[in-house]
């Protein structure tokens, strides 16, 4: 269950980053590059480091 | 948006959507197949998307559209269409010596190894102000540094019309040096208080040159 929980959380956060940066690359505007960089990667960064901690920890 | 970007748009909306599913489903994450699956939508799609889209947005940011998004760069804009052929935003605009697609690009970064870096980061350093600091007047904004020769050398040095030009012949080795200023003589470049009353320079727009061409060699 804790580790559905975690990959839930990580595809989460994957998915509304995504979402956010779509978003920001159809707006060509010094914010959107902000809001991309700020709000979608640290999002999707989050979910990737999340998704990789649930993998090491289903293996050990 | 270039058709590139908007690619890069649909391919994150596509695995924002995977993922998504993921979130959804995340019984889907489990077995030998649920590990590929997941490992396609929670590493390697988001990692090459946001790579991607990094890509995208550092190539848009290059262009005039988006440094003239901004309010407080509008005047500088206009300086590029003004009917002045004495001004230099001007007259490099107008002229073509600079893409008109990357005008304000093309003279403020800096042609350095890691220029595009720092051109960057002062980017950044413009959106902070817009948003929490104080934006000076119109005609008050100035450079964080001191514009240097090397932009202008970059694409002026060299150039037979340059070099042998009586006004830079003889201070050649002082403007590569940097011990005279380019802007020593050309002063004042957008001349962002002076633009009331000045009539505005429109390009033709690219059909038209065309049929004229085609009109002319007929």
């Amino acid at each position: 269950m804790a580790a559905e929980r975690r990959s839930r959380w990580a595809a989460l956060m994957v998915a509304v980053g995504l979402l956010v940066q779509a978003l920001s690359l159809v707006w060509n505007h010094p914010t959107s590059f902000v809001l991309f960089l700020v709000v979608g990667a640290v999002l999707v960064l989050a979910g990737v480091v999340t998704y990789l901690a649930d993998r090491a920890l289903r293996a050990g | 948006m270039t058709s590139v970007g908007f690619g890069v748009a649909l391919a994150a909306l596509v695995a924002g959507v995977l993922a998504a599913a993921l979130a959804l489903r995340p019984s889907w994450t489990s077995g030998s197949r649920g590990w590929l699956l997941s490992f396609l939508g929670l590493f390697l799609l988001p990692v090459a998307v946001t790579w991607a889209g990094v890509s995208v947005h550092l190539e848009e940011a290059k262009s005039t559209e988006f440094c003239l998004s901004c309010h407080e760069m509008q005047p500088y804009g206009a300086s590029l269409r003004a009917d002045r052929a004495d001004w230099l935003p001007a007259s490099h605009y107008q002229n073509r010596r600079v893409s008109r697609d990357t005008a304000c690009y093309d003279c403020h970064t800096d042609y350095t190894m890691f220029g595009d870096v720092s051109a960057k980061l002062r980017g950044a350093k413009h959106v902070w102000v817009h948003y929490f600091g104080d934006i000076p007047p119109t005609g008050e904004i100035e450079l964080y540094t001191p514009y240097q020769n090397r932009e202008c050398l970059h694409c002026h040095g060299g150039a037979r019309v340059f070099e042998e030009s009586i006004l830079h012949a003889d201070i050649l080795g002082e403007l590569e040096r940097g011990e005279v200023s380019c802007l020593d003589c050309h002063g004042e470049v957008h001349h962002v208080t002076e633009l009331d009353g000045v009539e505005t320079w429109e390009p033709a727009p690219r059909a038209a040159t065309a049929e004229m061409a085609e009109g002319g060699e007929s």
